[in-house]
């Protein structure tokens, strides 16, 4: 992996993800992101900045596994993540609805109205 | 001819629930229309109106509750049924604020609860009548009984009819938590996993051209069976 061996893309895409990496220990240092959030961004940041400037690796690991080629692998872990992601939102979104109906629902609760009408003595 | 009984408990024991969502030009003569009957205590639920339905609402000496948010059909009903029960309510009616349900059809709807032989009834208009109803909403709603029964074993004739009574008791082992249209399934399938006596009583539907287009779309089945299908997966 030396440097001058890399591609343009190899270089614009690990130096985004770099600065992505270095943003994120900032953050974490100063105390401004909740740190298992943080750490798990930085996991992703680092597998990916490895993965582009060595994308021999993904090969490798699928031929290990026995999926084809590395896309293959890519792809396996993608159709994995996407239901697990829309689950976990579909829950998230879910649950944020319920609580905003218990929120309405108790304010309402609160301030109920109920003005007699006097001109009517039967009620 | 109304019996005494019914008379009586209508006027002291029953609460009607209205969901209301700018429903200003219907919601005074809704509630006109139920106190011709004898019901005391109604209470409208403005579910985040923008149309002076609560302002109205409440010059009718009824319970006014505000939702600051719309959150849906079932939501408001949920919340007027929670604050019945909180008041004492020993039987409540859910009943439309568009004007589609007639009063006049209490009665019946409580004479089965009254005489102790059900602790919910639901209105059906396919048992009684549904003058104006538009072929298309009839084909929905006939493909909806179809569906309810084969997912709930409810030998229903109408599934999304909003005029329904139920005891105490029924109320508090029914409690709805879908906020939209999809309440009325929930509510039904709730009713089929309890062993509560229910039965179906004939009311009458009053399409108006103004009903229609405020009314549920013809799209919304499929939000509803969505919704179902999410809850199912989520809840």
């Amino acid at each position: 992996m030396i440097p001058f061996q890399l591609t343009p893309f190899q270089w614009i895409v690990g130096g985004l993800l770099a600065v992505a990496l270095v943003t994120e220990f900032l953050l974490q240092f100063f105390g401004m992101t909740r740190r298992r959030i943080s750490l798990l961004r930085a996991a992703v940041w680092t597998a990916a900045l490895v993965l582009i400037l060595e994308p021999g690796l993904l090969q490798e690991i699928a031929i290990r596994l026995q999926v084809g080629r590395g896309t293959d692998f890519l792809l396996y872990l993608l159709a994995l993540c996407f239901p697990v992601t829309g689950f976990y939102f579909l829950h998230s979104i879910e649950k944020q609805r319920q609580q905003l109906t218990r929120l309405v629902r108790e304010l309402a609760h609160r301030n109920p109205v109920h003005v007699p009408d006097t001109t009517r003595q039967s009620d | 001819m109304k019996s005494t009984r019914i008379n009586d408990v209508i006027a002291t024991q029953l609460w009607v629930v209205i969901a209301a969502y700018n429903e200003a030009p219907n919601i005074a003569s809704v509630v006109r229309g139920l106190r011709g009957e004898g019901v005391r205590n109604i209470v409208v639920v403005d579910d985040g109106s923008m149309d002076g339905t609560a302002a109205i609402a409440t010059s009718q000496n009824v319970w006014v509750l505000q939702h600051i948010l719309n959150r849906g059909q079932g939501a408001a009903i949920q919340t007027g049924l929670d604050f019945a029960l909180s008041h004492g309510a020993e039987l409540l009616v859910t009943f439309d604020a568009d004007g589609q349900h007639s009063a006049s059809d209490l009665s019946a709807l409580l004479e089965p609860i009254v005489s102790d032989r059900f602790q919910v009834t639901l209105g059906s208009r396919f048992l009684g009548s549904a003058p104006g109803v538009p072929l298309l909403r009839k084909l929905l709603l006939k493909t909806a009984v179809l569906f309810t029964r084969l997912t709930t074993r409810l030998p229903l004739t109408d599934t999304h009819n909003g005029l329904r009574a139920m005891t105490r008791s029924a109320a508090g082992r029914m409690r709805i938590t879908e906020d939209g249209m999809a309440h009325a399934s929930e509510l039904l399938d709730r009713l089929a996993k309890s062993d509560l006596p229910w039965c179906e009583v004939p009311v009458t539907i009053r399409y108006t051209e103004q009903s229609l287009v405020k009314g549920q779309r013809n799209r919304a089945a499929f939000e509803i069976l969505f919704r179902m299908f999410v809850a199912k997966l989520v809840g």
